[in-house]
């Protein structure tokens, strides 16, 4: 199998450079990023919350496709570091003045960005980014189509491992859109690579895509068959906006097959923990008396969003400042 | 003029093997194919070849590509794609009605025929539009068209969705007697980027089912046998495509097939990591399509071997992958792959050379295509033995989206006539 995806990822030392897919990385890199975001959560807490890891260094967020809370925890990760963070939204500004995806990069890499935080619509849009940037530039996937969403996956693990201890004990429930989730895709293989003991994928038959197994998880079309002995069940989005066809039938039966409720819940472990990545549809895909419950932690994802992506930027900037020391003090330039 | 090429090796059409003899050409038209021996007394050649040992080939026919002129300069004219067929040993092009204006009337076939003539020599062979500009709904001039001189009608990458508007094209053309290329696709099932399988869901690409193959080609073979149709099947991408027109065949339902090139030699695996230039119509699918349309090719379902040429801007592949124009600049390598299947795989280059001449050749009716006393002495003298790299600086492609870069290939053209007449390689 071509093993470039995996790659382009990884400098020479085999440290993180961009952070595009969990997939292909090991559980010794998951951990670092895990323990790093673990050591930030202090920062957070304090009355200055900030640390100067990126001090001169500029963030641009590049969001191709709207999102408020996945931006907003990009930014304020980016400042806590105290790095410079350009916010460009370009749904509304070059593409839709015809400029290609390439000659909006090359304008903000002439501008001595060092990283950008990537969301677009198309899969692999930030495998294509990543590999027409200079070397000096590190690219974070925050959600490329229907493909990878890593930052989001590893703020996941680091509430789950918060709240439970050993992923070699867990059995964790994923219930929903699989198809069009790129945040499914990634959790997938995090919890397989640090060591999940079982990992379920619900779904209608729509939206769970063609051999979604060999990712290694197992297929489950009905959630009270899942749920027992469950330690971790995962709510997904309904995205409805991604809807291309026929794939459901009505909000209520959706609800009523796959809807995360109080009665379901209650057929996990009692000490199950429900997770979703947000923006929630209540009513539709979880309860408002679970998403607001005592099992819930799903606000407690966002909170840790912004010390998981404290880590994965600053640990990826670490590394290309580290890879490209020797040829920039050769050169004299600082780019 | 007489030219006779001696010393080389050819397919002998009786036995399919590979033997030492001569060629010998007389006014245009192949006289002699044997031992030298065995020429003619009142043979008295111009011009002799010394062959040296070298394969002689009737020139390739490759019954599917878009040369893009008119209305798509910018992509590919006829004098680049004509220049890149002829360094493939391709001596027949047919190259499909999507142009600007459509390829619907006989203007658009003189306009062709005339580049084409103005060029490189080689005969380029319009397939006319089935439906006037290709909208589906009011019948092409096929028979017009076909006066002015194509050769088949297809409605080229615009399928036709309307059941009745498809049958009522296939009762008009088999009037006339005239074929029909036909890619069958379900529009609706269609609308993805990528073959739906494994490396779909893990990258999260819209996906293709094989289905979108499969029911179409049930429902035009159904057609088919209701009307009478002459239909060719083009670019055929995964194993029950196969087995349907397998059957077919044993029904007695005058349909013929083809595959595209690329399809003989890459799968789903190669867009794992969101390679653009691995972004097909039809996608690239499965290890077992791939084989299954190999096997096709060895027992003849599949007729003939075409390029599927589809040239485009490098910026139409500078985008993510899902956002990329589907399509390889597939002219450049035909030749290397073509021998290369015969490395690779265990059927016999006779085989595999038969569906890009004769195949082709039976499918649409064409001269060419067998080496055959009196027939036009289309021809092309290779070097098999030559080992050379694939690099997209040297493509002779106006489009430079090939996938091939830095494969190894062992066969390049060092002679190619048109009836009888050598034309002009660069070195």
């Amino acid at each position: 199998m071509a093993t470039a995806t995996q790659d382009i990822q990884l400098c020479d030392d085999g440290g993180l450079k961009h952070f595009l897919t969990i997939e292909g990385l090991n559980k010794q890199r998951l951990t670092e990023i895990l323990d790093t975001a673990e050591s930030f959560v202090g920062v957070n807490n304090k009355a200055t919350k900030k640390v100067p890891l990126l001090r001169g260094k500029t963030v641009a967020n590049l969001f191709f496709e709207n999102s408020t809370r996945t931006r907003t925890t990009f930014e304020l990760a980016a400042k806590r570091l105290s790095a410079d963070v350009l916010n460009i939204n370009v749904s509304v500004s070059a593409a839709s003045k015809g400029e290609t995806l390439l000659d909006t990069l090359r304008n903000l890499q002439a501008m001595q960005c060092d990283m950008f935080v990537v969301r677009h619509s198309a899969s692999g849009a930030a495998h294509f980014i990543a590999s027409h940037v200079e070397p000096h530039v590190s690219v974070i996937n925050a959600g490329d189509g229907q493909h990878s969403h890593p930052t989001q996956a590893m703020l996941d693990m680091f509430a789950i491992r918060r709240n439970k201890s050993d992923f070699a004990k867990l059995k964790v429930v994923i219930v929903g859109d699989i198809l069009h989730s790129r945040v499914a895709r990634s959790q997938i293989h995090a919890l397989n690579i640090l060591g999940t003991r079982e990992i379920v994928a619900v779904g209608p038959k729509t939206l769970l895509p063609e051999n979604i197994s060999e990712l290694g998880v197992t297929v489950e079309h009905n959630l009270e068959k899942a749920l027992p002995d469950t330690d971790v069940v995962i709510g997904l989005r309904l995205q409805k906006e991604r809807m291309r066809s026929a794939l459901l039938s009505t909000e209520d039966e959706y609800f009523r097959s796959y809807g995360l409720t109080e009665d379901r819940i209650k057929l996990a472990k009692p000490d199950a923990i429900v997770m979703h990545p947000g923006p929630t549809n209540r009513g539709v895909e979880i309860e408002a008396s679970v998403a607001d419950g005592p099992q819930s932690i799903i606000l407690e994802q966002v909170t840790g969003g912004i010390a998981t992506r404290m880590a994965i930027m600053s640990i990826a900037m670490g590394n290309i400042e580290k890879s490209l020391s020797g040829s920039r003090t050769d050169s004299g330039l600082v780019n | 003029m007489q030219t006779l090429i001696n010393n080389c090796r050819y397919i002998d059409a009786a036995s399919s093997q590979i033997v030492e003899g001569s060629i010998g050409v007389n006014d245009g038209a192949i006289a002699h194919v044997g031992k030298k021996e065995s020429l003619p007394d009142n043979y008295a050649a111009d011009n002799t070849i010394d062959a040296k040992g070298k394969l002689v080939i009737p020139g390739l026919i490759d019954c599917y590509a878009r040369l893009r002129e008119p209305g798509f300069e910018k992509l590919a004219t006829i004098a680049s794609e004509s220049n890149a067929a002829l360094h493939n040993g391709i001596t027949t092009i047919m190259c499909s009605p999507d142009t600007a204006p459509v390829t619907d009337e006989p203007a658009i076939v003189e306009l062709i025929k005339r580049r084409a003539a103005a060029t490189t020599g080689i005969r380029v062979l319009p397939i006319g539009a089935a439906t006037i500009g290709q909208q589906g709904d009011q019948l092409g001039e096929m028979r017009t068209l076909a006066e002015s001189g194509c050769v088949a009608f297809s409605n080229g990458d615009h399928p036709i969705t309307n059941t009745q508007v498809m049958r009522r094209i296939m009762e008009y053309s088999s009037g006339f007697g005239l074929k029909l290329i036909i890619a069958p696709q379900d529009p609706w099932l269609s609308d993805g980027v990528a073959h739906e399988g494994s490396v779909s869901t893990r990258l999260g690409l819209r996906a293709i089912p094989a289905a979108a193959e499969t029911v179409a080609l049930s429902q035009l073979i159904e057609l088919c046998y209701q009307t009478g149709a002459n239909v060719h099947f083009s670019r055929l991408s995964s194993h029950r495509g196969v087995q349907l027109v397998s059957q077919a065949k044993k029904d007695n339902i005058k349909v013929t097939a083809d595959v595209g090139i690329d399809h003989l030699f890459l799968t789903e695996m190669d867009t794992s990591d969101f390679n653009s230039l691995c972004h097909t119509s039809p996608p690239f699918r499965s290890r077992a399509d791939l084989h299954a349309l190999r096997e096709g090719v060895a027992n003849g379902i599949i007729d003939a071997i075409c390029s599927n040429h589809a040239p485009h801007e490098t910026d139409s592949k500078l985008t993510p992958f899902p956002e990329s124009l589907p399509g390889t600049s597939s002219l450049d390598s035909f030749m290397g792959l073509l021998f290369k299947l015969a490395e690779d795989t265990k059927i016999p280059l006779p085989t595999i050379l038969a569906r890009a001449t004769s195949g082709p050749a039976n499918c649409f009716g064409l001269a060419q295509g067998t080496l055959e006393q009196g027939l036009p002495a289309d021809l092309c003298l290779v070097d098999d033995d030559v080992d050379w790299e694939f690099s997209l600086q040297t493509m002779k492609s106006q489009g430079k989206n090939s996938p091939y870069q830095g494969w190894a290939f062992q066969a390049r053209p060092e002679m190619v006539f048109v009836n009888g007449t050598a034309l002009k390689l660069n070195s």
